[in-house]
């Protein structure tokens, strides 16, 4: 079972689970940040 | 009630221009993240429906064991919707959607990646499994994207941002069946796994986008922008009546369902969503088969062809979701409604007559096609309050998926017209969409309320303004 362009196929996909692992690991951080951030203030105002 | 006439409902903010001027960049902004978002959702979705010619040669699939790929792949999207999308609701909305739609947007990419590899997707029930997987997660990131539009777009000009949002559908269908139609011309048929890590590749560019748009500090900007410029955002002004009386409390999974489908009109949205989208389901699922094997393209061919109803798709989206501020959004769903059935007529009698009028009745019936979806949108968020806004969306993809089960009824009338070679079953089908498209005139006219334009006053709803959390102005 020949697979077509199998190097591009297994780079590409590296290069995406890259990005995602980066993307993912930033948002989370902010995400948490942000909810103490938000909820501090909303306190505040109340 | 002056003090609602002046700040509180969305429904007294009406925008003076159909194309809105002196909005905030940052609103831009995060309307083109979540447009090019939804965009990219969609080149993985065309991509089920139009590759079935050839996983069906592949794979030696009838008519009907077919098209229960695209069905369930759709239907699979329903599932996670509410729970997930809910969740992004307990901060009312905003920034605090940003990293549930990343996580799901980057892992059904990287799921769809892996139907590339033969050595994983080479039976027909290993590719069924991917597509379903990635359908699981696909679902959620529709809802998500919509109330980010919805979000952070001013209020008077919720109907014009919704239906530009939603062109990312058509649009995105339409590129995607060009590339599709290009990297089979170039690589083959036999190289069709490929084209799914093709088309993952776009959500990578989303996700990075959102990570930097769509935060706390942006939305903070974006409150004060709008309102430096006269505007309201639903982040910071709306207010409806189900939230007047109460603190800004949240409420349980329970509650949240009872409070959105004990709505009516909300209730017939999800109704009315659920045929009129399973309707689209149909139209996209069965168009590439009538095209392939009764108007006998090639495959190549089939992918672009298949999809140039989705050109004035996206128009229609604009236009109707625009003039849906000011006309009302019960007018505009009588009008679109009507206007398909006309063009459902015109795809049975002309379509395969020529190259020429396939396209022609496409791009015709196309103005109606996708039209419906951002006013489904926009008056679950009229009437929905900030607790429950992500779920009423949610509720209304939880129908416009579930709508795939009528391809299960596609696959019969096809099968029982003759099989897929043969045009009868496709005739019986068209005049199936006519008719739920006619029924579905009364069902909009009767049973939900206007929230805003010329009949917001004089509506023959059965139902009361105040069982749908519309205030009487």
């Amino acid at each position: 079972m020949n697979d077509f362009a199998l190097g591009w196929k297994i780079l590409l996909f590296v290069v995406e689970l890259i990005i995602f692992l980066v993307v993912a690991f930033k948002s989370a951080t902010l995400q948490g940040q942000e909810e103490k951030e938000f909820l501090a203030s909303a306190k505040k105002k109340a | 009630m002056a003090e609602n006439k002046d700040k509180v409902y969305a429904v007294v903010h009406s925008g003076s221009r159909l194309i809105p001027a002196g909005i905030p960049g940052i609103a831009w902004n995060a309307l083109l993240a979540a447009w090019i978002a939804f965009g990219a959702q969609t080149l993985l979705k065309i991509a089920v429906f139009v590759l079935q010619p050839i996983y069906a040669e592949e794979f030696g699939l009838s008519a009907f064991v077919v098209l229960l790929f695209p069905m369930l792949f759709t239907f699979l999207q329903a599932p996670l919707s509410p729970t997930l999308s809910h969740r992004t609701d307990r901060l009312g909305g905003g920034f605090s959607r940003r990293h549930m739609t990343i996580m799901v947007s980057m892992l059904y990419a990287l799921i769809a990646s892996l139907i590339a590899f033969k050595s994983i997707s080479s039976t027909a029930v290993m590719f069924m499994i991917l597509v379903i997987v990635c359908a699981l997660l696909l679902g959620p990131g529709e809802p998500l994207v919509c109330a980010m539009a919805a979000d952070w777009f001013p209020m008077e000009h919720r109907g014009f941002a919704l239906g530009f949002h939603h062109t990312g559908y058509p649009w995105g269908s339409f590129l995607g069946g060009l590339a599709l139609a290009y990297m089979l011309s170039v690589w083959g048929n036999d190289n069709w796994r490929f084209t799914f890590l093709i088309l993952s590749l776009p959500t990578l560019v989303v996700a990075i986008w959102f990570q930097r748009t769509i935060t706390l500090k942006n939305q903070r900007l974006l409150i004060k922008a709008s309102a430096d410029r006269g505007f309201h955002t639903s982040v910071a002004d709306e207010r409806l009546p189900s939230e007047v009386q109460v603190k800004e409390e949240k409420l349980s999974m329970g509650e949240s369902i009872k409070l959105t489908l004990g709505n009516p009109t909300q209730l017939t949205m999800v109704i009315s969503g659920f045929f009129i989208c399973g309707s689209y389901w149909v139209l996209a699922g069965f168009l590439p088969l009538y095209i392939y094997y009764v108007g006998k393209y090639t495959a190549a061919q089939t992918a672009a062809y298949a999809v140039f109803f989705t050109l004035t798709g996206g128009l229609g989206q604009i236009v109707w979701g625009a003039l849906s501020d000011k006309v009302g959004r019960k007018f505009a769903f009588i009008v679109i409604f009507a206007w398909y059935v006309v063009g459902a007529f015109f795809l049975k009698e002309y379509a395969l007559v020529s190259l020429a009028a396939l396209i022609g009745t496409q791009i015709f019936l196309g103005c109606a096609t996708n039209a419906p979806y951002p006013i489904y949108y926009a008056v679950v968020y009229d009437v929905a309050d900030r607790r429950i806004k992500g779920l009423g969306m949610a509720f209304m993809d939880v129908a416009f998926y579930a709508g795939a089960l009528l391809l299960l009824l596609t696959g019969a009338l096809i099968e029982w017209g003759g099989g897929k070679t043969s045009p009868t079953g496709y005739y019986w089908v068209i005049y199936m969409l006519m008719i739920i498209y006619a029924l579905n005139i009364f069902l909009v006219l009767f049973f939900s309320r206007e929230t805003k334009g010329w009949f917001y006053k004089k509506d023959w709803a059965v139902v009361s303004r105040a069982s749908s959390n519309i205030p009487e102005l």
